[in-house]
């Protein structure tokens, strides 16, 4: 009674897809009791989202989205739960931006440059999370909830008066990158399929970036003695150290790993929008992360689903407000219960693939293959 | 486990203490059948080939250079999973769903086919089925017969004594006897793990254990 592929596909594709069937239901019943049409505003959403230019704001938001959720994704599959990223992306970025705005260099050196720092910073941020770990005991969740704090708070509004552009009263922030600092947006690929991308849409190169880190990702986990040592660690610490796997090197490895991509996550405003760290910094991205990873099951693809999805339901919450069919927080709403739901399903799915895995295996009387 | 804190551990007069009975991934020659199988020996969540793999994960066939050989594990583990009479459908199972005689089989394949110079086995038979037991015995014996130098690690009598070539009984951290098990019976095997006996001219434990 081996588990045939159809199955296991099933099995992997029925829990995201009872989520967001449960999820619309909810809505619906909260349209319904708010006194909107869900029908409409639903209809509303998915027309609105097949513009081109809704498409790439989709994609904008969504490539923070899975860089984000790549970045949390990694702790996760060694069992730490690292919610640091919110901080390491800010600090990052920030630090990214400054180095950006003070450094003269030709064209791909710099944009390499503002990469390389943001990397860098987030790495440094997040390890230092992990040596708090290792060394001291402290837990990881204390630990980075506390360094978010230390970098949103602390190091960043400390700074910001000694690096902002005082030229901008309005909205201040660290003076624009030069040209040869800006990451070029995948515009001219996307028009070669379709038509040209009006209302001054960019499609943020960042994108491209985000794709590489995702086969990375996977190559990583999947396929690498590293990626194997550390879900080895993740599952069984123990059994992990007695095959030779030591605990702490997999503990600080992972933070590092994680921050470094935690790192890119703010880099689309740097490379790309506004070139520069400003007060309308985007925030939060750290915490729909850990979101996103959870919907994605820590899977590359998965996490690239989920981090659509909730892209395409932010970049809805406007038109909803706009066509008046119903207001812009029910997006919200959806968003969390797609995740309630989902840690619901994947459980329940968890439970029955492992009841017909040993079914199938106490069948077996021989172990010819 | 317990870390070393002095004294030397030695292999063919190799000295491993340096990085320990952990950690070795079997690069020593040295193979560890845990006494806790869910604890130290497995990854439950994890699929029988990742089980197979785990400790030998740096070297072939499991590896090669930093990649995981996912063709050459799943090959060996359907190797294992033949020799050991490991009953499962296949090596994409995890290993959460075995019996608990599979995967105490599962375990002792894994260290028996890397090619050890030492095993060591602490209750090997701890909570499995008769007919387990008895091919985990039949694997021992195996073993013995072909030259792997085995410490057996047991609280169950009729083991020791139908495997061993010699039983040292442990008291109280000290050495309290050393005995031939085609001479010792159950009832005086007992008084020594008990404390009841012990033998006066060996009541230090010895400092360096050769192979």
């Amino acid at each position: 009674m081996n588990m045939t592929l159809g199955r296991r596909v099933l099995l992997a594709t029925a829990a995201p897809a009872m989520a967001l069937f449960v999820a619309l239901l909810v809505s619906s019943a909260v349209l319904i009791a708010s006194g909107s049409n869900p029908l409409e505003a639903f209809s509303e959403m998915v027309k609105n989202g097949v513009k081109l230019e809704v498409i790439i704001d989709t994609l904008n938001r969504a490539t923070p989205l899975f860089l984000s959720g790549i970045a949390a994704a990694i702790g996760f599959k060694m069992n730490l739960f690292n919610i640091g990223v919110e901080g390491q992306y800010q600090l990052a970025a920030f630090a990214a931006a400054v180095v950006g705005a003070n450094v003269v260099l030709p064209g791909v050196l710099h944009v390499g440059l503002i990469i390389l720092v943001a990397m860098v910073v987030g790495a440094l941020w997040s390890g230092l999370a992990g040596v708090l770990k290792t060394e001291r005991g402290v837990n990881e969740v204390i630990g980075t909830i506390m360094l978010n704090y230390v970098v949103t708070n602390g190091i960043i509004a400390a700074l910001y008066t000694h690096v902002i552009d005082k030229g901008n009263a309005n909205n201040a922030g660290t003076p624009a990158n030069d040209e040869s600092g800006w990451l070029p947006d995948l515009n001219g690929v996307v028009e070669l399929f379709t038509r040209e991308i009006q209302k001054g849409r960019k499609l943020t190169g960042m994108l491209a970036i985000a794709i590489v880190v995702g086969i990375f990702y996977h190559l990583l986990v999947n396929r690498s003695r590293i990626g194997f040592d550390l879900r080895a660690s993740g599952i069984n610490p123990v059994a992990a150290r007695a095959g030779g796997v030591p605990p702490k090197r997999m503990v600080i490895m992972s933070m590092l790993i994680g921050g470094v991509i935690a790192g890119l996550v703010g880099l689309p405003e740097i490379v790309g929008n506004n070139h520069s760290y400003d007060q309308g910094f985007v925030k939060g991205l750290g915490f729909l992360g850990i979101g996103v990873a959870l919907l994605g099951r820590n899977k590359p693809l998965g996490i690239a689903l989920s981090a659509l999805l909730f892209a395409f339901l932010d970049s809805s919450a406007g038109v909803l407000q706009f066509s008046g069919t119903a207001s812009k927080e029910i997006v919200v709403i959806m968003q969390a219960t797609i995740l309630f739901a989902a840690v619901i399903a994947y459980e329940v799915v968890n439970r029955i693939r492992l009841r017909e895995e040993v079914k199938s295996a106490s069948l077996t009387t021989g172990a010819t293959a | 486990m317990q870390a070393l804190h002095a004294g030397r551990i030695e292999i063919f007069g190799e000295n491993i203490a340096p990085t320990g009975v952990f950690g070795l991934g079997g690069k020593n020659g040295m193979a560890y059948v845990p006494q806790d199988r869910h604890v130290e020996g497995l990854l439950l969540t994890a699929l029988l080939w990742e089980n197979a793999a785990l400790g030998y994960q740096t070297r072939a066939p499991f590896s090669k250079g930093m990649w995981i050989d996912r063709a050459g594990s799943r090959t060996r583990t359907d190797e294992i999973r033949e020799a050991f009479d490991v009953r499962s459908p296949n090596a994409e199972v995890s290993a959460h769903a075995l019996s608990g005689g599979n995967q105490q089989k599962l375990i002792i394949g894994r260290e028996m086919t890397s090619d050890p110079k030492f095993l060591i086995a602490a209750h090997p038979t701890r909570g499995i089925d008769v007919g387990a037991q008895s091919d985990v015995w039949g694997k021992l014996r195996d073993a013995r017969a072909n030259g792997l130098a085995t410490m057996l690690i047991s609280a169950d009598l009729d083991e020791l004594i139908g495997l061993s070539d010699t039983i040292m009984v442990m008291f109280h951290g000290q050495l309290v006897a050393t005995l031939d098990p085609a001479e010792v019976t159950p009832r005086e095997l007992g008084k020594y793990m008990t404390g009841a006996a012990s033998m006066s001219d060996s009541t230090t434990v010895p400092t360096e254990v050769q192979a």
